[in-house]
């Protein structure tokens, strides 16, 4: 062969890589853009009110408050803290998540000051009761999926990526979940839940978006349909504030038991 | 001298000024946002499946009671400084003892970047096991509540806490020693000769004994362990029996008799996929030769179980105690736990939880059962039950054989 034929080998091999994104280098990209846009947030704590529907329509409700510490290089550390229902108020959850390591959980019990390490195999378990399951609420880290794009598709007059996210980490209760990314804000707007039998499961819609220091948007209305149980959950969001200057102090065992 | 109706007059009136005072702070602190009140008030009704084994034990077969906790907190500087303040009471029908009153908490905590001091009368739990706690000794047991030593008096305590790079370090100060309290003579659960515990031995050592306690913890990865040593009054008493009949006939009471110690403790939880594996491990000098016990086990979790949203867990824990009969009497020398757990995970929050504690050398068996679920949102009831088996002549436990109960309580939280 010659030297000329070993150019154009070269460059017949070269061309498709520098041009043509796959699926998945696309997912990934768009993924990684999503964690972008949210990093240097800092701190945040707000507040959050699950209402709770059975399929006959009766409801109860679930009160939290939330603070969440921004950890460099790793998952997110949060603190949430139960004030209704009665019996559990002052019940807390500490997390500290990680990209593909299983997360670190520690539940407090008010009654007996005592803090209990919780098992973070529980990933598919609903969370108090409701739609939401552990794996939906703990922080969305771009490792812990393998991302593909789909296509494009106009939402509610929102244009958005779809990509289809496939569970990298151990325990979860779905094969697949479909995520509708907002193109403009690169946030949600909508995640179908695949059951491990591969059938729709749940969809969660994202809706009433705020924007916080001129670029963190968080949705202040999530909410989730289980299309099997036809149970539903509303989680409204409200009095988010930012960089309220939290510190590893507070998300430590002694904050844990001092929360009430 | 005044006369007892002036003295009344201007205790009223004093009463009055206070109430007036309070009245205006609570008015004051009101109209921040920081103020909560909280708590539950709640009815007993336990049953005895058995009549009762000791003449002077009350005959009746259900013991109703009555239960308030009322708490009330208070936060200021932005959450900085808290007040807290939980008084809690009992009324028993059938055991003098059991009707009392307890402060569990009265307390000003004080949060600053790096380090959190509370003072006044608190509760403090250290442990990881479910059949013992075994390092859990800051606090006195309410031994007539429940015999699970999970039910607390209140401690006076000064307690510093310092997290640091290097694990959490915490401090305490314990000026004031409280008495164990006993069910009375007429009451049920109680040993084979009752327990005098208004005319307790504290071997010379004052109540403003100063106690103190030192832990430090730690989490390396997914484990936590924990390094404790307490010196000062042992919560535990030994029940010495007193001969009030001459030392020929039987003992007419037991005395609550305390001594001085030193534990020194470890404590490790680890988890590892469905296993939580537990460690608890004392020595201890004071009562006796110095000896050692530990509760070691794990529990294994069985998440969403027959494709529901149920848990199912599996307990199992072993139980060792070195000491000598000059130490505060244990029937966990030598012990078996194995437990099962069901949590729905409903929205009632219903829950199940069953457990046998079997001594492996002379079999004696104490069952547990306990369930709860939510009703509407303040409304909880739960049924608990022990059952006393094979219990010997000499086992701690021996009074209890025939006690035997199942209780019911509903529980209003506001």
């Amino acid at each position: 062969m010659n030297k000329l034929a070993c150019y154009f080998v070269l460059l017949a091999l070269a061309v498709p890589l520098a041009h043509a994104e796959t699926a998945e280098e696309k997912g990934l990209a768009i993924a990684q853009e999503v964690d972008k846009r949210d990093l240097g947030f800092g701190d945040s704590s707000h507040n959050a009110l699950f209402v709770l529907k059975n399929a006959q329509g009766e409801e109860s409700t679930r009160d939290f408050s939330i603070k969440t510490l921004e950890v460099e290089g790793d998952g997110d550390k949060e603190l949430g803290v139960f004030h209704k229902p009665a019996d559990v108020k002052g019940t807390a959850v500490l997390t500290f998540s990680h990209s593909l390591e299983p997360d670190d959980q520690w539940l407090y019990l008010p009654e007996l000051k005592r803090v209990k390490r919780i098992s973070s195999a529980n990933k598919s378990g609903s969370f108090v009761g409701s739609e939401f399951a552990f794996e939906d609420i703990t922080s969305r880290e771009v490792d812990k999926f393998k991302h593909r794009y789909l296509r494009d598709e106009v939402l509610d007059g929102n244009d958005c990526f779809v990509l289809e996210d496939i569970p990298a980490y151990e325990n979860s209760g779905y094969t697949k979940q479909i995520i509708w990314i907002d193109k403009k804000i690169y946030q949600p707007r909508k995640i179908e839940y695949y059951d491990r039998k591969d059938s729709l499961l749940k969809t969660m819609l994202f809706s009433d978006y705020q924007e916080h220091l001129g670029r963190y948007w968080r949705a202040n209305k999530l909410d989730m349909v289980n299309h099997q149980t036809r149970k539903s959950t509303i989680m409204t969001r409200t009095n988010y504030k930012f960089r309220t200057g939290l510190r590893d102090n507070d998300f430590s065992e002694s904050a844990l038991k001092n929360v009430q | 001298m005044t006369s007892p109706k002036a003295h009344l007059k201007m205790s009223n009136k004093r009463a009055l000024k206070i109430t007036a005072s309070w009245l205006a702070l609570a008015a004051s602190i009101g109209t921040a946002k920081a103020v909560e009140w909280a708590g539950f008030v709640g009815v007993d009704l336990r049953f005895y499946t058995e009549t009762a084994a000791f003449p002077e034990q009350n005959t009746s077969f259900a013991q109703p009671s009555v239960l308030l906790q009322p708490e009330f907190r208070h936060e200021w500087t932005d959450g900085a400084n808290r007040f807290t303040a939980i008084p809690f009471a009992r009324y028993d029908s059938l055991d003098t003892n059991r009707s009392h009153w307890d402060v569990r908490e009265f307390n000003w905590l004080h949060k600053s970047d790096n380090w959190t001091l509370q003072t006044g009368v608190g509760k403090v739990f250290w442990g990881v096991t479910e059949s013992r706690h075994l390092v859990d000794i800051i606090n006195q047991t309410d031994f007539v509540e429940n015999i699970n030593s999970e039910e607390k008096l209140g401690q006076p305590m000064v307690n510093l806490n310092v997290p640091t790079d290097y694990g959490n370090i915490n401090l305490m100060y314990l000026p004031y020693f409280r008495e164990r309290t006993f069910p009375a003579a007429n009451g049920r659960v109680r040993f084979v000769y009752p327990v005098d515990a208004d005319n307790q031995d504290m071997n010379g050592i004052s109540h403003w004994h100063p106690d103190w306690a030192a832990r430090w913890s730690h989490t390396f990865g997914g484990w936590d362990v924990g390094v404790a040593h307490f010196s000062g009054v042992g919560r535990e008493p030994r029940l010495v029996p007193r001969f009030g009949n001459g030392l020929n006939a039987a003992p007419t009471a037991l005395v609550p008799t305390y001594d001085l110690i030193n534990q020194t403790s470890l404590d490790v939880q680890g988890v590892m996929d469905n296993w939580l594996i537990k460690l608890e491990a004392i020595t201890r000098t004071g009562q006796g030769e110095r000896f050692a016990a530990l509760v070691t086990g794990f529990e294994y979790t069985f998440y969403s179980i027959q494709e529901s949203e149920a848990d199912l867990g599996v307990l199992m824990e072993y139980q060792y105690d070195g000491r000598d009969k000059f130490a505060p009497p244990t029937p966990s020398n030598n012990d078996y736990f194995v437990g099962t757990r069901l949590a729905l995970n409903d929205t009632a929050n219903s829950q199940f939880l069953m457990g046998a504690m079997i001594d492996a050398e002379n079999l004696a068996t104490a069952v547990y059962f306990e369930a709860s679920r939510r009703l509407g949102d303040q409304w909880k009831v739960e049924m608990e039950s022990r059952i006393f088996e094979n219990i010997s002549d000499s086992d701690i436990l021996r009074g209890m054989l025939r006690d035997d109960y199942i209780q019911v309580r509903l529980q209003r939280f506001f």
